[in-house]
């Protein structure tokens, strides 16, 4: 068993082994995972709109789906590269686009975005882990400019200004479930919750981004809903109304959570959230409400490296030098 | 102002069994043959005072240590030196080592003790007695005990950190030695406090090692120890580490540029205050340890003191490897021990574990960085892998410096969460050397 310098030959029951650089062990969690849970968490809301929507949603689901997946595969052919499990992230790109559309947008529309998304916005910045804005909302803001008419008065998001308070009020209980106006992700806010909460506790998505997200679109709109009494009914429906419609939702529960595009640094997590929230409530007040949270998402997805570098934190030890 | 905080980052590591009573130590069988490196330590090498042919007995001092960095060698069998030639090490590298046969008969050359009881010795004479006995860190830091039993004086130590953790899950050989020889533990703790002249003692143990806990408040009683504070911890990992210790146990940060003697803390493992304990009451000096011997592939866990010099070989065969599926041999705990080649290399002092694997970890490939961020919410040092790995693959070593690349201390567990398994901590040591070759250029 002790060898000397002249046995080279390994007898049969001593295998050569294996080295490596530690550490030798690794947790279980992958990306593939990842991907497989965020669909599930996505399955909640596509089911309410099947209920809801029936075939029509299904069509543009699949369009959707289909579009993005066929571009992945096709530029992976087109590379000479096998594409391995991304294309579950394609799946998720074109879920996730096709729950910002409103029903009526015509299917070779959602197959335009869906490949506008993978190519443009994804694969050409360099594929999963490169792409510096969410290419399902770069996608959405590609048919926004190109097609204004699908959306234009369609109730999509809801249309240039807010209902009065009264019909608020009548809606809320719907956008809980059933709500048929606006886009297919704001179908249902329980739905849309319930799977982030499950994506919560998988640890895939953060608390920091939704959390401050919503509750400074709410804290917005209730300091200025301009009835006065702050802690009354009235006062309350409209911060819950913008926050439950719109798709404000699935922007900040899925959208904005992406992990390519969202700061690291815990602080640039909270202003990222800010960040959207703030230019949310001022494109819904001062703007063009329709796609108001897409636009700000975008917009705070540029600042992400910035972000990153400014409030970056101290590290343990660290003596940061003041000019 | 001292207080007790929480360690919130680091990793908890779920893949050995759960931890309890660790089980009892078993001598292993006296070597035919051991292999005694001269580099066992952090510092330079100890110079070799026997040669071919000399005959020694177990305890006697084969290797001198005349640089201030270096420690002292024993002969951890009797028998004859059969070579003073390079020999394998844990580190990878061939290192000169001293090669003695063993005759079977286990002779023991006189050890000479402290010649007054340690209350009444000075500072000098239980420095040099520890020094003579080639006591180094028996955790895995190496440090040669003499040189932090000898604080500068202008470096006054006010708390002596007893780091009874150990540290990654398979690993048991500290609270093995703890159960068995509590109380001599807690002696060389007073001793250490006497030499340093620190004014307190606190003492972390893993909390779910009830038994040695009930042992420790037991002995608190009685007045010598009752000085000393216990504190039970939990078992994240690396808790252990000397900077995350010392936070965590004391509030005190150690900064860029800073030693623990900055501020006035020492850090000494139970493993090595034993070994201080035998030097300076028995005169015994360093020849053997007790190492965890487990894994996947081990048939029969176990605590083995070994002499130090026996290659693994002879471990994992007591343990009843099992042959046809290791594929992995790892000296250390399986998040920072060492690969090794060749199953004749020899245990050295700093060796707490030999661990078999049945599986490899992933090779290099790699997916991309989803920037999921969970490397920066375990990192210990609160740096940001990700980015660190990504300026070491663009050669961008400035931005890594800034980012705190120098700061990193190496525990992996970076690379344990990472779901894209990429390898950061391999990128960040990278990164490190390409950072010191440039320092040691600069300064030629």
């Amino acid at each position: 068993m002790t060898s000397g310098d002249e046995n080279l030959v390994p007898s049969p029951a001593e295998a050569l082994l294996h080295i490596s650089i530690a550490p030798h062990l690794r947790f279980k969690n992958n990306v593939p995972m990842i991907m497989v849970w965020t669909l599930g968490a996505l399955l909640p809301v596509t089911i309410a709109d099947l209920w809801i929507y029936g075939i029509r949603a299904l069509v543009l689901l699949l369009a959707g789906i289909g579009g993005a997946t066929a571009a992945q595969w096709g530029l992976a052919l087109v590379r000479r590269k096998k594409p391995v499990f991304r294309e579950l992230s394609a799946f998720i790109t074109g879920i996730l686009l096709v729950l910002t559309l409103p029903l009526s947008t015509p299917w070779w529309v959602v197959l335009t975005g869906s490949v506008f998304a993978i190519i443009i916005a994804k694969e050409a910045f360099g594929g999963l882990g490169h792409n510096f804005i969410n290419p399902a909302l770069a996608a959405r803001i590609f048919l926004q400019v190109s097609y204004p008419g699908i959306f234009a008065g369609n109730g999509a998001g809801f249309a240039d200004q807010a209902p009065p308070l009264a019909q608020m009020q009548d809606m809320l209980g719907g956008l809980l479930w059933g709500n048929t106006q606006g886009a297919l992700g704001s179908v249902s806010a329980l739905a849309v919750v319930a799977g982030a909460v499950v994506l919560w506790y998988k640890r895939i998505i953060g608390f920091k981004i939704p959390f401050s997200f919503i509750v400074t679109v709410f804290v917005l709109f209730w300091a200025t809903s301009g009835t006065g009494d702050y802690f009354s009914a009235d006062a309350l429906v409209v911060p819950c109304y913008q926050v439950l419609s719109g798709g404000l939702l699935i922007g900040a529960l899925f959208c904005a959570c992406d992990p390519v595009t969202s700061p690291i640094t815990p602080l640039g997590k909270v202003a990222f959230g800010i960040g959207c929230a703030a230019l949310t409530f001022a494109f819904r007040r001062w703007g063009n409400a329709e796609a108001s949270v897409w636009f700000a998402i975008i917009f705070m997805n540029c600042t992400t490296p910035l972000m990153d570098q400014i409030l970056r934190p101290r590290y343990f030890g660290e003596v940061r030098k003041r000019d | 102002m001292f207080g007790w905080r929480k360690f919130r980052r680091g990793v908890i590591l779920s893949h050995y069994e759960p931890r309890g009573a660790p089980s009892a130590i078993t001598d292993a069988p006296l070597p035919a043959r051991v292999f005694i490196p001269l580099l066992q330590h952090r510092g330079l090498p100890a110079i070799p005072i026997v040669k071919y042919g000399d005959v020694v007995l177990r305890g006697q001092l084969i290797a001198e240590a005349p640089l201030p960095q270096s420690i002292t060698m024993h002969a951890p069998v009797s028998g004859t030196v059969s070579a003073v030639a390079p020999w394998r090490h844990p580190s990878g590298k061939k290192i000169t080592a001293i090669h003695i046969e063993s005759d079977g008969r286990d002779m023991q050359a006189d050890f000479l003790p402290l010649a007054k009881p340690w209350r009444e010795a000075a500072q000098g004479e239980i420095v040099q007695k520890v020094l003579q006995c080639g006591i180094a860190g028996m955790s895995g830091s190496g440090v040669p005990a003499h040189i932090k039993l000898a604080p500068p004086a202008d470096k006054p130590i006010d708390i002596l950190l007893v780091n009874g953790l150990d540290g990654q899950p398979p690993v048991q050989s500290a609270a093995a030695l703890q159960k068995l020889e509590t109380e001599n533990t807690l002696e060389g703790a007073l001793i250490v406090k006497k030499t340093v002249a620190a004014k307190r003692i606190i003492v972390a143990i893993d909390k779910t090692r009830t038994e040695i806990l009930k042992t420790i408040e037991a002995l608190r009683k009685d007045k010598r120890f009752a000085e000393i504070e216990v504190r039970p911890v939990s078992a994240a990992y690396p808790l252990g580490e000397e900077i995350t210790l010392i936070y965590a146990m004391t509030g005190r940060a150690v900064l860029t540029g800073q030693t623990p003697q900055d501020l006035g803390c020492v850090v000494f493992s139970t493993s090595t205050l034993l070994a201080i304990f035998n030097a300076v009451v028995k005169g015994q000096p360093l020849y053997d340890r007790v190492v965890t011997v487990a894994g996947p592939a081990i048939g029969r866990p176990a605590n083995l003191r070994v002499r130090i010099g026996t290659p693994v070989a002879e471990l994992l065969e007591i343990a009843a490897v099992n042959n046809g599926t290791v594929k992995k041999i790892i000296m250390g705990g399986p998040m920072t021990g060492l690969a090794i080649a060749e199953r004749d290399t020899p245990v050295i002092k700093t060796t707490t574990a030999v661990i078999a694997l049945d599986y490899t970890t992933p090779p290099l490939l790699e997916f991309d960085c989803i920037r999921c961020s969970a490397c920066f919410q375990v990192c210990p040092r609160r740096l940001a892998p990700t980015v660190l790995a990504h300026c070491v693959k663009n050669n961008d070593i400035d931005k890594a410096a800034e980012w705190g690349i120098a700061r990193c201390c190496a525990c992996g567990c970076c690379t344990y969460v990472c779901p894209s398994k990429i390898n950061l901590a391999h990128y960040i040591a990278l990164g490190n050397y390409h950072l010191q070759s440039v320092k040691q250029a600069g300064r030629q």
